[in-house]
């Protein structure tokens, strides 16, 4: 890596390859998930390096110019735009909080579960199955409101003690590597005198809703909160 | 070609060095982030 500075502001870089990164063999590799996987966790291991010691503004992954000298044009152009979104940015960090809907074990006991446990007697096998059944159906019911209102709690409480919050799309099971529906899949941009607050609600939030499992991530540059449209005003 | 990010002018010299802090959880937290474009245009990863 090396540093680009100009307009008071520093671009860190790194050389590619054209082989590698031109518009015609970029498009491959990003549909190569074994080169999307090395390549994104590089470019996040640099960003993260450089958000360890003062305020970043992430470029999209693959962001490519042709020299230096674009970079340096592009600092002059966006310079009061970027000077304003790194002072945004300041002594704040990202963080990811997941909400999975709870297995059924995970829910057991819940408080307040008014169908719990509630098969009567029936008479006949047919009349005791159907029965089963039709709890059964209403307790998945009922957990699944439970765990929207869950994630819905989660998200209003994190979004308060945040200075800006951000959701993303629910990711697929595959991806997101953990048992149960994602309900909530969200980034808080929190200052870091509040780091603890925050971490000590999300203790409290997972013990008082068992309804959904909380995924953290992070703290992580604010990535989610680079452009201007994340400007504090729109919480 | 090059690529990169930004920071400002002040800021210390970087070198690479062993990443401190927690890591994310999977690829696609990364990928949502650093890569939403990508990943609206594929479709993925929801």
């Amino acid at each position: 890596m090396r540093a680009v500075r100009t307009a008071g502001l520093t671009a860190f870089v790194g050389d590619v390859d054209r082989l590698e990164f031109g518009a015609a063999p970029l498009r491959r590799n990003l549909e190569d998930l074994d080169w999307l996987d090395r390549t994104a966790r590089a470019h996040h291991a640099v960003i993260e390096a450089i958000a360890e010691r003062c305020p970043v503004v992430p470029m999209r992954l693959a962001t490519v110019y042709a020299s230096d000298e674009g970079v340096a044009g592009m600092l002059r152009q966006r310079a009061p735009d970027l000077r304003e979104t790194l002072s945004r940015l300041r002594a704040r960090r990202e963080w990811g909080v997941k909400a999975f809907a709870a297995e059924p074990a995970d829910m057991s006991g819940t408080p307040g579960d008014p169908h719990a446990g509630r098969v009567t007697a029936a008479t006949g096998p047919g009349a005791t199955y159907l029965q089963r059944r039709r709890a059964q159906l209403t307790a998945a019911e009922y957990g699944r409101q439970q765990a929207m209102a869950g994630a819905r709690a989660v998200h209003a409480e994190l979004g308060r003690l945040a200075v800006s919050g951000r959701l993303y799309p629910p990711q697929a099971p595959e991806l997101a590597g953990q048992p149960g529906r994602m309900l909530l899949n969200a980034a808080y941009l929190v200052a870091d005198a509040r780091a603890e607050t925050f971490a000590a609600a999300i203790a409290g939030l997972t013990a008082r809703h068992r309804s959904v499992r909380l995924v953290v991530t992070g703290p992580w540059p604010a990535y989610s909160f680079v452009g201007e449209q994340q400007a504090e005003a729109q919480r | 070609m090059t690529q990169g990010s930004l920071a400002p002018a002040e800021s210390p010299a970087l070198s690479p060095g062993p990443i401190s802090g927690p890591q994310p959880a999977n690829l696609g937290d990364i990928l949502e982030r650093s890569a939403e474009t990508w990943c609206v245009r594929s479709g993925r990863p929801a």
